[in-house]
């Protein structure tokens, strides 16, 4: 075989198997990120059920109304990444989480649970987002994650907390 | 009840302030002596987007100060304790920054005349605009961002913005939560 021949085989050779690690590798990352978009949209999910099941345990009043609101836009946050993880080529799967039903507590209790909640959430979801790779889905994470910063707010004024206090609340300084 | 109006063009002359200063100050440059660990995989578009940022925090924490003069009781604050978030945000970006290899711009985010605050409504109309275009500006940089961890810097402030644009809500009289992304109703 000539040597040029050679030369360019073997060219063709090295790139063919550069390709093929570079299409692997993006391939990983995308299983990567679906699989942590997946586990935020779980637990944006789960809130929604959360916050509804602990309002079905009170009766009528401001604490039930804030709590049922809190689920409905839970589950805004939860339909739109679920819209993003589409977008992505992932399966977001049905949704649907059962609402268990808060026992007779009282209202303030219930909101204590709902603000212990929000806080992880928002937690999780920042974590999450410093493994993303994908910077659509991480940047719909963030605004699902702002999102919950406001509940944590709410809740907390409700509850007649200081409403914020230091920065990076939800995270230590990255 | 309806909104309070902030005064015209607060959100343009804001981005004018950090813009201006990143044309000042120049957008950085490789930072070998920065003394901090380095993640080379940042890129100098990197720093051209965390530096509008940087110009924004600043330009914020000099908003809060200023605010502060017309505000009073919880409301001043409020805007005091808001006002060392930002400095603290702007701190995070300078070390995300140099983590990256690269110097951050001398933001000083004074370069444009702040609106006439002539008492506390107007005062909270500014700062929920400033609130609105530091929100807007970390959503627009988020994708533009190279890295996860330059993104979770951005986020960690996003979220700490989004508390702020409820706090002022609620000192401005209005509903706490604003729209949801999916436009839930926020009562």
């Amino acid at each position: 075989m000539p040597r040029r021949r050679a030369l360019a085989l073997a060219a063709a050779g090295a790139a063919g198997s550069a390709l093929t690690g570079a299409l692997r590798a993006h391939a990983d990352e995308k299983a990567d990120d679906e699989r942590i978009a997946g586990d935020a949209l779980s637990r944006e999910r789960e809130a929604e059920a959360s916050y509804r099941g602990l309002a079905a345990g009170l009766g009528a009043g401001p604490e039930r109304r804030l709590l049922e609101l809190l689920a409905a836009r839970a589950g805004a946050n939860a339909r739109v990444l679920a819209d993003a993880l589409r977008e992505h080529g992932a399966d977001p799967g049905p949704g649907g989480e059962r609402a268990a039903r808060g026992g007779a507590e009282g209202g303030r209790a219930a909101l204590e649970r709902a603000l212990a909640r929000a806080e992880r959430l928002v937690e999780t979801h920042l974590e999450a987002i410093g493994r993303l790779e994908s910077g659509s889905l991480a940047t719909t994470l963030a605004s699902v994650a702002a999102d919950g910063a406001r509940h944590v707010v709410v809740i907390r004024a409700a509850l007649g907390r200081e409403e914020i206090t230091e920065a990076f609340g939800s995270a230590p300084p990255p | 009840m309806t909104a309070p109006t902030g005064p015209p063009s607060t959100r343009r002359a804001l981005l004018g302030a950090a813009g201006a200063t990143v044309l000042l100050a120049g957008c950085g440059g490789r930072d070998d002596d920065a003394g901090e660990r380095t993640d080379t995989t940042g890129t100098d578009a990197d720093v051209q987007v965390m530096d509008v940022l940087l110009g924004l925090e600043v330009a914020a924490g000099a908003a809060y100060a200023a605010a502060a003069t017309r505000l009073a009781g919880r409301a001043r604050e409020t805007a005091r304790l808001i006002a060392a978030h930002e400095r603290a945000h702007a701190d995070a970006l300078r070390r995300a920054i140099r983590r990256i290899g690269l110097t951050p711009g001398a933001a000083s985010g004074s370069s444009a005349e702040p609106p006439p605050l002539r008492d506390a409504r107007s005062a909270l109309a500014h700062l929920l605009d400033v609130e609105a275009t530091s929100t807007a500006a970390c959503l627009d940089a988020l994708p533009k961002l190279s890295t996860p961890g330059l993104r979770a810097t951005v986020a960690a402030i996003l979220v700490d913005e989004a508390r702020h644009e409820a706090v002022l809500r609620g000192l401005a009289g209005l509903p706490r939560l604003d729209s949801a992304p999916g436009g839930a109703d926020p009562g």
